[in-house]
């Protein structure tokens, strides 16, 4: 009881103090949508039900509510080992295979295997990153990228 | 109270995932059970310093889809006679969950020349890959196999007989065998709420999960025909039967189908007031001794054996002996 009191009156503090601006957040949020095809297009629905060949939306939702101008902004995800990236999402996305060490466009990576280096595949990405250079404050917005349950 | 509430669920989710199937080549795939996450990290400056933020971590989990693949391992039609035969079947877990399956066994497929009775059926419990009367393990009519883990495979004997059965010389009889997924079949995409490994939803896949194939058997009998001829010469040259006279039997045994016989034997008593005639038993024309010795004819005063053995189908063999009618 005496600690949720302290924790409401350090919100309150940092509010009414912009030097401890570390303190309001940039929220991020992640959320997974399961793909319906249909006739009409593909809608987005709640995964009550996921089964392999399915194709998952991996979504990360941001916004500033720091009330300044961030830069640099980038977020990384790593991709579950029982998804492969979309041959779309693989060839549009900033990638690494190599568990997030290195990045780039997927054909210009490559993988070392024990006896020699091959071209990397949708298969081998480990991560999956988007960079945003400027964001303004109360800036928001939704990154993601589409992946099939192996 | 309880079944209501999983009714409506299974409901309310098969007509969404019923359209979510999208390939039927992803057959396994990753394990029933397995968590997906997905979480992010964000970097960022903000007034020069450098700053990390994390997401929240959300997680779906694999559901068990159930799947089935049964095929005959016979490479044709098996062999039947009055000895019984066993078909081979195997039992493909093709979903991505361990799961048993109830086995059917049907004798009764329309279109075949005879039904068979099921004496039992049982699975290769020994995994050596064959049938071992009284070692595999059998299971009982209205039975499941047991557990088959995802991408594995169990081998099914059917012991068949022909009992009351009374085909001809190469009928043939399918055997249908069915196996169905413990946790329930039914269209593509129908969800069994909770009841797939780690209380994940267990889905129906696109092969209904119920699968089954046919075992053919083929009846290979056999049929022996006997047929005696005599032949008499009388002591003038004439072919009266009078004292003295010479009759040659000749017993013709003729095996018809397509299977052998095993342990032929023809035995023939020597007919009152004749006398047999020393050392003329003939097989095949060849002429054998009467004594109890290696060759297959034995013979003495009130009888001669003619031990022929196995004889294939389709063949004829020929014993003849003779005798002298009595003064």
């Amino acid at each position: 009881m005496i600690f949720k009191t302290l924790l409401a009156a350090a919100a309150v503090t940092s509010m009414a103090v912009p030097a401890l601006a570390q303190n309001d957040p940039i929220e991020l949020s992640s959320q997974i949508q399961l793909v319906q095809p249909s006739d009409d297009g593909d809608t987005l629905v709640s995964p009550d039900s996921v089964v392999p060949g399915d194709t998952l939306v991996f979504q990360t939702s941001y916004s500033n509510r720091t009330g300044e101008t961030v830069t640099d902004f980038v977020v990384a995800t790593p991709v579950p080992p029982s998804v492969t990236l979309t041959m779309r999402s693989a060839a549009n996305l900033d990638v690494s295979v190599d568990g997030g060490t290195g990045w780039g466009q997927l054909a210009d990576l490559t993988v070392e295997e024990e006896t020699e280096t091959r071209a990397a595949t949708a298969d081998d990405v480990t991560h999956v990153r988007w960079i945003i250079a400027e964001m303004a404050p109360d800036a928001e917005g939704t990154v993601q990228y589409r992946a099939i349950v192996k | 109270m309880k079944r209501i509430a999983i009714k409506s669920g299974l409901l309310a989710s098969a007509t969404i995932t019923a359209i979510a199937l999208p390939s039927a080549a992803m057959a396994a795939g990753v394990p029933a059970g397995t968590p997906i996450d997905n979480t992010a990290e964000a970097t960022y400056t903000i007034g020069g310093v450098t700053e990390t933020v994390p997401s929240n971590t959300v997680t779906v989990q694999v559901d068990e889809i159930l799947d089935v693949a049964v095929q005959s391992l016979d490479g044709g039609n098996v062999a039947i006679d009055d000895n019984g035969a066993v078909l081979t079947f195997q039992v493909n877990n093709t979903g991505n969950g361990p799961e048993a399956y109830e086995i059917e066994v049907d004798p009764a497929i329309v279109g075949d020349d005879f039904d068979p009775s099921i004496v039992k059926f049982a699975y290769d419990s020994n995994g050596n890959g064959v049938y071992d009367e009284g070692e595999d393990t059998v299971i009982p009519f209205g039975g499941s196999t047991p557990t088959i883990l995802a991408d594995d495979s169990l081998r099914l004997f059917v012991i068949t007989e022909l009992d009351g059965a009374n085909p001809d010389d190469q009928d043939t009889a399918d055997v249908r065998l069915t196996a169905t997924a413990e946790t329930g079949s039914g269209d593509p995409g129908t969800v069994f709420a909770g009841q797939g490994v780690d209380g994940v939803d267990a889905v129906v896949g696109l092969t209904t999960a119920l699968d089954s194939d046919i075992g053919t058997l083929i009846a290979q009998l056999s049929a022996v025909t006997l047929s005696k001829t005599a032949y008499v010469q009388d002591p003038f040259g004439g072919s009266q039967s009078v004292p003295g006279s010479i009759i040659t039997y000749r017993l013709t045994a003729n095996v018809t189908g397509s299977s052998s016989v095993d342990g032929l034997v023809i035995n023939d008593p020597i007919p009152a007031n004749t006398t047999y005639k020393p050392n003329t038993v003939r097989v095949d024309g060849v002429r054998l001794t009467d004594a109890a010795d290696g060759d297959a004819a034995f013979a003495d005063g009130s009888i001669i054996t003619a031990d022929l053995g196995t004889v294939n189908g389709g063949t004829e063999r020929v014993v003849s002996f003779k005798v002298t009618i009595d003064e």
